[in-house]
């Protein structure tokens, strides 16, 4: 199964310039787990947000989420795969670095995200496709 | 020989009532059309009646000596207090009322066999037992046998459909070797009949009722146990052939209705399913009481009358 | 009594081979939808709608073989059940490629457009191979799963069309109502898969 046919197209980011609320109140309307943080400096790489970053680093420790920039909690740097990398090393990798997610890179652009909650339907589709496999 | 008017009147009555025990839950369901299932079962019983239908009369005969006025009006009330009891609904059993009819009789001059009698009513308390054991042993050794080795669908379509005529006519067999006796088994005892013309006249009254008067009792009777799967519903039948063939063996009349309950009963217990509630064994208990007794009471008034009239 | 028995099969076998048949035919429907909404050769519409007429032929064959007495009256309803949804689908797939026809669908949701289409064409695939699994005696809570997995997928692209909707420009009244029963009946496929899987699963769990 090619990784295309299973990963999230519909990417949702945020200025690295952005507060940490802001990036809350992105994932709270989405419904969604992480947002792709884009450099707001040429200095700066892309990076990733999760949940698990606002909880951890913000949220847990009692700081005020208005005050701080996602870029400051962003996970650096962007675990990419090329779009043609077979699911069965993306799990591995992602088992390899204990993270849930990561972006499909086509060239030097991200066209997509693989999260494990995909990657374990897959193997259900891919499963019930081929029963006695 | 009129007075056999009333055996006959008391087989037709059990033909209406107790062939639902055997194609109604298949009839019910539209599995087996109505004119198909009454003329399998009619065949069968009188069948069963012929081949086997002598064995369970002796126990009558054992049970009390008889003259032909008597069996005349032990019939009669036995069929009264069936009528009665199937009206309120407890699945009553024709051979529980015929017993008590005869025991109520005989208080009032011969005295009767008491030992023959404790040996009929343990038969009727493992009637439930038996069929319930059977029932929870066919599930699951058939269910191990056949059901898991037939997996393509249209195979096991037909093995149900198969099925459930063959233990349906099993069933039926069952039913009239058991439970001709019933009918005319008094007359037998009273001479009034040789015991293969006996077997043979009640299993035709059976037929008679069946072929009938039988369409009502099946369609509710049968609708009542559809929540059962085809399976289930057929190691039920299965399970209350066996059952009445056994006693049949014991050369004791039983209780086809009490079988079926008691292997719906076993089929929950084989599936880990609750088939039953406090009630309904209530009401076989209530009835394994209230069926002897009303038709001794019966008997007994009717006996006294008699002597009453000829004094 | 051999004879009959056998007899008796043919007539089951006969309606699970017109239902295959049918399946088949909404298959290649769905194939053929999104051939069509790839390369946008029109007259493939015309041959959705023959492939549509056909299913219909497959249906009535089906439905009067079971009416004719096959199978055990606890199965007929489901039966019937299964096959009106994956004729109610092909209509679906008949309305799509119709609608198709008379609108020009705009750059901005071709796309999931096509991979709806996609996932239709994989959901109808897997409820073949269920029908095949169950039609043997086997387990398939694992397609039905998978086709389950897939409409939410199909929903999820939904709610996105239905966010970018409002750039699709529409010229006139029936302009916008081709578009949105477009959209309707594409999105309306999964559903009735969905179902007609569930229809599937609950016939072999009535015959254990």
């Amino acid at each position: 199964m090619k990784l295309e046919e299973i990963m999230t197209r519909k990417l949702e980011s945020i200025a690295s310039d952005a507060s940490v609320y802001e990036a809350i109140e992105r994932m709270v309307d989405k419904r969604i787990r992480s947002l792709l943080v884009r450099a707001s400096h040429p200095a700066e790489l892309d990076g990733v947000v999760t949940a698990r970053d606002v909880v951890f680093k913000v949220l847990a420790k009692g700081l005020n989420p208005m005050k701080i920039r996602v870029g400051d909690i962003a996970c650096r740097p962007l675990r990419c795969v090329p779009k043609d990398e077979t699911v069965e090393n993306v799990a591995a990798l992602m088992e390899q670095a204990n993270v849930a997610r990561v972006f499909v890179c086509d060239g030097g652009t991200v066209v997509g995200l693989v999260a494990l909650m995909d990657i374990m339907q897959a193997a259900l589709i891919d499963r019930a496709r081929n029963p006695h496999a | 020989m009129w007075r056999i008017a009333g055996g006959l009147f008391l087989g037709w009555s059990l033909g209406a009532n107790h062939s639902a025990n055997i194609f109604g839950t298949a009839v019910a369901s539209g599995l087996v059309r109505f004119s198909r299932a009454v003329w399998l079962t009619a065949a069968y019983v009188v069948l069963g009646a012929v081949l086997e239908g002598t064995k369970c009369m002796a126990t009558y005969s054992k049970l009390a000596a008889l003259h032909a006025d008597a069996a005349f009006a032990l019939t009669v009330s036995t069929a009264v207090t069936m009528t009665g009891l199937t009206r309120a609904g407890v699945p009553a059993s024709t051979s529980q009322a015929l017993v008590g009819a005869i025991i109520g009789w005989s208080l009032l001059n011969a005295s009767p066999d008491f030992g023959q009698l404790s040996r009929i009513v343990v038969c009727w308390l493992l009637t439930p037992v038996a069929a319930m054991v059977s029932s929870a042993v066919l599930h699951r050794g058939l269910e191990r046998l056949v059901v898991e080795r037939i997996r393509s669908f249209s195979a096991r379509n037909r093995f149900f459909l198969v099925g459930v005529l063959l233990t349906g006519c099993y069933a039926a067999y069952g039913l009239g070797a058991n439970s001709v006796a019933n009918v005319t088994g008094v007359y037998v005892t009273a001479g009034l009949l040789r015991d293969d013309m006996g077997a043979l006249l009640g299993g035709l009254s059976i037929a008679t009722g069946i072929l009938t008067y039988s369409r009502r009792v099946m369609l509710t009777v049968g609708k009542g146990i559809v929540p059962l799967d085809p399976f289930s519903a057929m190691v039920v039948v299965l399970a209350e052939a066996a059952t009445l063939h056994l006693f049949t063996q014991l050369r004791v009349p039983v209780s086809s209705s009490q079988a079926v309950v008691g292997a719906v009963l076993g089929v929950g217990v084989a599936k880990d399913l609750k088939t039953i509630n406090a009630r309904t064994v209530l009401k076989i208990a209530f009835g394994w009481v209230l069926t002897p007794v009303g038709a001794g009471a019966l008997a007994l008034g009717a006996h006294a009358v008699m002597n009453a009239l000829r004094l | 009594m051999l004879k009959k028995f056998m007899r008796g099969n043919r007539k089951e076998e006969a309606a699970l081979t017109a239902m295959h048949e049918h399946l088949d035919l909404l298959c290649a429907a769905g194939h053929t939808l999104t051939e069509l909404l790839t390369s946008n050769a029109k007259d493939l519409v015309e041959k959705i709608f023959d492939l549509e007429r056909e299913g219909d032929t497959a249906r009535r064959r089906v439905l009067s073989i079971i009416f004719e007495g096959a199978f055990l009256p606890y199965l007929r309803p489901n039966l019937c059940r299964f096959v009106e949804l994956v004729d109610e689908a092909f209509d679906t797939v008949e309305d799509t490629a119709r609608y198709y026809d008379l609108i020009a669908l705009h750059p901005s949701i071709t796309e999931e457009c096509r991979r709806i289409a996609s996932f239709n064409q994989q959901m109808c695939e897997i409820l073949i191979l269920a029908f095949e699994l169950a039609v043997r005696g086997e387990d398939i809570r694992e397609q039905v799963l998978a086709i389950r997995i897939l409409e939410k997928r199909v929903d999820d692209l939904k709610g996105d069309i239905y966010q970018k909707i409002h750039e699709v420009p529409v010229a006139d009244f029936w302009q916008g109502k081709f578009y949105a029963d477009f959209l309707q009946s594409l999105t309306a496929f999964s559903d009735l898969i969905e179902d007609a899987s569930d229809a599937l699963y609950v016939l072999t769990v009535s015959f254990r």
